[in-house]
């Protein structure tokens, strides 16, 4: 036998008839001859500090016992003969409240401290569940597109006055194009504003006809 | 009777308190943050920006233009000549700093842009243009561009067109 199997024998016996081969084993084998105390020495400490054994009396009364504390609020939750006649409006009403009075109290008391219990309990459930939502809603998505891995990193682009600029942004030659015809202070199609400050009038010409366009509804191209 | 009423009630009150501090926090710790759409303040005019975006798809070789651009073909001619254009979307919105506008280019391409700062110390108004597809982002620029002015963006796609996009503050 290999000292595995004789191990799991050891550990589980399985009375298969291995009992020579395995004491041959063991008595031959110093691993397993230690292993063997070892578990003999775990089977008595557990022999000797195992709690003794409740007997069924015992198992009974418990049992018993959460009945009937089980029992004895559904049975004072279904009604008493004062609430019943109260209800029905029946004669006997001061001999029935009479009776059920002693316990109102005690009841109402019982009564809103598990209200109290149960609004806490819903309290922390729902504290619980916007708390696991707002941790899954922060872990598994993305607070915002800007997150991710951008392809193409272009530089901050700082455009002066009356130029016109154009941000390329191929992966393979990301650039900044600066497209203001050379000499254009001064000509023609330059005017000074209001502020002052000259603008390249095509551009604006188009800045105003694109804003105009913005206000009608524009269909998206599709594929 | 009367003090455990009260009792009752003041237990009531304080659970109502700790329940709701518990769910500002979860708030808090989702992320979420309290959109100001809407939010006017009596300094309007320096925080607020009308931005207006724009996305063309240029087609080389194409004859083709948009009869909506047909005002603007000589401009944009001299930005890619021999090109057909269409437009694929435009938008103009006030904003103020925080804010965005996201255009849609079709072929799964949107643009966001984001007014950073209305006015920086040399006049000038600060944006950031993010161009996606899908959730990917294909670029990201911050332009620091004097108002009334357009800007443009260019990225080439797969097929061989461009994708022109203009941005502009006012």
């Amino acid at each position: 036998m290999r000292c595995e199997d004789v191990r799991r024998e050891l550990a589980v016996p399985t009375d298969t008839g291995y009992a020579v081969s395995l004491a041959e084993h063991v008595s031959s084998c110093p691993s397993c001859t230690a292993w063997a105390d070892r578990a003999t020495r775990l089977d008595r400490l557990w022999q000797m500090t195992q709690p003794a054994e409740p007997s069924s009396d015992v198992w009974d009364n418990l049992w018993s016992g959460v009945v009937s504390s089980l029992d004895v609020p559904a049975i004072k939750d279904v009604a008493s003969p004062g609430e019943v006649a109260l209800r029905n409006g029946s004669a006997n009403v001061s001999v029935a409240t009479s009776e059920s009075e002693p316990s109102a109290r005690p009841r109402a008391a019982s009564g809103r401290r598990r209200l109290a219990a149960i609004g806490v309990f819903a309290l922390a459930q729902a504290a619980a569940v916007l708390l696991v939502v707002g941790l899954a809603w922060r872990v598994f998505i993305p607070s915002g597109p800007t997150q991710n891995k951008i392809a193409v990193a272009l530089p901050n682009v700082d455009i002066e006055e009356g130029h016109l600029v154009v941000i390329v942004a191929d992966p393979q030659n990301p650039g900044v194009v600066d497209l203001t015809p050379k000499g254009m202070a001064g000509a023609d199609h330059m005017y000074v504003d209001w502020y002052g400050d000259e603008r390249y009038f095509d551009w604006v010409l188009v800045y105003h006809e694109i804003e105009s366009l913005a206000s009608k509804p524009v269909v998206a191209m599709k594929e | 009777m009367a003090i455990s009423r009260r009792l009752s009630h003041w237990l009531g009150i304080k659970f109502a308190l700790v329940g709701v501090a518990v769910a500002a926090l979860a708030v808090l710790l989702s992320g979420l943050h309290v959109s100001r759409a809407g939010f006017t303040q009596g300094d309007d005019e320096d925080i607020a920006r009308q931005v207006t975006v724009f996305g063309v798809l240029a087609t080389p070789n194409a004859k083709t233009v948009d009869s909506r651009l047909s005002n603007i073909q000589s401009q944009l001619n001299k930005l890619l000549p021999k090109n057909g254009f269409k437009l694929l979307d435009a938008r103009s919105e006030r904003i103020v700093d925080g804010e965005s506008i996201t255009c849609s280019l079709g072929h799964g391409y949107r643009l966001t842009t984001l007014l950073v700062k209305p006015l920086d110390e040399n006049g000038k108004v600060e944006v950031r243009c993010e161009l996606f597809r899908g959730k990917v982002s294909e670029f990201s620029t911050l332009v620091k561009t004097p108002p009334d002015q357009l800007f443009f963006c260019q990225r080439a796609l797969s097929d061989g067109s461009q994708l022109l996009i203009g941005v502009g503050a006012r």
